[in-house]
């Protein structure tokens, strides 16, 4: 922790936050001081499912309860043509992707929280900017097909409240799931907010919604160890090269 | 001008090149710094001139990068895709749009030494003064060319990057050097620049295969370069 939290770290972000509030007045958004959420996690303890954080049942509807079912007894008879990710290693897509078995490396900056995933090198950046989201003519046509079509990561606009990032997400595909056998639609939406619970923890809640297969809101809750800084850079996982010797891409 | 201040390290500190950059020029053909052709010996210039006559044709079968194979270090750096630089004391990250790769570029001061030639090759890097120095090298040479029109390299590639800010941060420059004596008759220099997106600029999923699969070329150059 002492090579990060040297750099700039705790002063040079202290320092200029506190330009920032002086320049800006009192109107000012405050910025994030003291401790932040830049390392290295892991998911602790390991799951590969979601449950709903006051422990009652998962609030299906009909049709979800009966693809829950279905993805289950599939997998069970090892059959996961369900699943993309496990099928090609596609993308987990969210918040799948933050059920990694691997490491997660977190940058943290003015404008943006950026998660490296150690799985298959992937990428999520929440981006903190205030005021409208600006569009970028580059992102019209991208690989995604441009703003109407959903993707696995969704879209993400992200502010902070206090300590605690809070992170809106729309515009998934129903082409992926939301953990290793609950399904989506394309109407899922996510409300995260991650905050650092202590110095070693940090804690992402999610509210999940999905009028297609939940009948209410409902609340999950992971929580992250903080590792050694020494253990980013991260080897490149290629998880094609896994899938070829014989592994799932993500265990069960 | 907020957003410079925001990200400014302490007065005196090293530079700091956080941020989201994009490539000022489509490089298609490296040149050396004098704008001539950089210096291949005979046997290399041979097979560039081969690769340069298909690429011009618009056959792009000599390039594993047509079919979304790394295009390595230091082509990756100016194929027309942005990449955000993430800094810190020990590491500086590059992730980069193009199929979501990434490099890493240690600045610990450890010695350098690829286990295996990798298509990034090993990155290492120090300050000196206002510059950031990057020296890689651990290349793998038998899918990987210098430019897009198929500009050799061996595995004996050498690359030191000199990277400053300018245009008070709007602007990076970063000076080149070639060091491959089994490719050209001696070290070269290049210098590529690159605009500064605005810091919100988020890195879309890019997966080149999707791309490629629906017609799309790996690299598409009619991408606009406006920042």
């Amino acid at each position: 922790m002492m090579g990060l939290r040297n750099f700039g770290g705790s002063h040079g972000w202290r320092l200029v936050a506190t330009v920032t509030v002086l320049l800006l007045g009192s109107g000012a958004r405050a910025e994030q001081v003291g401790r932040t959420f830049e390392g290295v996690w892991k998911l602790d303890p390991p799951r590969a499912a979601f449950k709903p954080k006051d422990l009652s049942e998962i609030p299906f509807t009909p049709e979800g309860r009966a693809a829950y079912e279905q993805n289950k007894l599939a997998a069970a008879k090892g059959d996961y043509s369900f699943d993309p990710t496990e099928m090609r290693c596609s993308s987990p897509g969210l918040p799948r992707l933050m059920l990694t078995p691997k490491l997660i490396m977190i940058f943290q900056r003015p404008h943006q929280v950026a998660m490296l995933f150690e799985w298959n090198r992937l990428l999520r950046q929440i981006i903190t900017d205030d005021g409208p989201k600006l569009k970028n003519p580059m992102q019209e046509g991208m690989a995604t097909g441009g703003g109407d079509v959903g993707t696995a990561k969704g879209m993400t606009t992200g502010h902070w409240e206090g300590q605690t990032l809070v992170a809106h997400s729309t515009k998934f595909s129903e082409q992926k799931l939301l953990d290793e056998f609950i399904p989506n639609s394309d109407a899922l939406e996510l409300t995260e907010r991650i905050r650092l619970k202590d110095a070693r923890t940090l804690e992402d809640r999610i509210t999940i919604v999905d009028p297609e297969y939940f009948t209410r809101p409902w609340d999950t809750v992971l929580t992250y160890t903080r590792q050694s800084d020494k253990l980013y850079p991260f080897a490149e996982d290629v998880c094609l090269d896994r899938k070829k010797a014989g592994e799932l891409p993500l265990p069960r | 001008m907020l957003a410079g201040l925001l990200v400014a390290p302490n007065a005196g500190a090293a530079p700091n090149f956080d941020g989201v950059w994009l490539v000022s020029s489509k490089v298609k053909q490296l040149k050396a710094e004098d704008g001539k052709s950089p210096p291949l010996n005979a046997q290399a210039a041979q097979a560039y001139a081969k690769n340069v006559a298909k690429w011009r044709a618009g056959d792009l079968s000599f390039d594993p990068t047509a079919k979304c194979v790394s295009p390595g270090i230091p082509r990756m750096l100016y194929l027309p895709y942005p990449f955000q630089i993430l800094q810190s004391r020990t590491q500086i990250t590059y992730l980069f749009e193009w199929n979501y790769w990434n490099r890493h570029v240690d600045m610990s001061g450890r010695k350098l030494e690829a286990a295996y030639p990798l298509s990034m090759g090993e990155s290492l890097g120090h300050f000196e003064g206002n510059e950031l120095v990057i020296e890689s090298n651990g290349f793998r040479a038998d899918n990987t060319y210098l430019d897009a029109a198929g500009m050799p390299h061996s595995e004996d590639l050498h690359v030191t990057e000199r990277l400053r800010l300018m245009d008070g941060g709007a602007m990076l420059e970063d000076r080149i050097r070639i060091d491959d004596p089994a490719t050209f008759t001696r070290p070269w220099e290049t210098v590529v620049k690159f605009n500064r997106m605005r810091a919100s600029y988020e890195i879309p999923m890019d997966i080149c295969l999707d791309r490629t699969d629906s017609g799309k070329p790996a690299v598409d150059w009619s991408r606009n370069l406006a920042h």
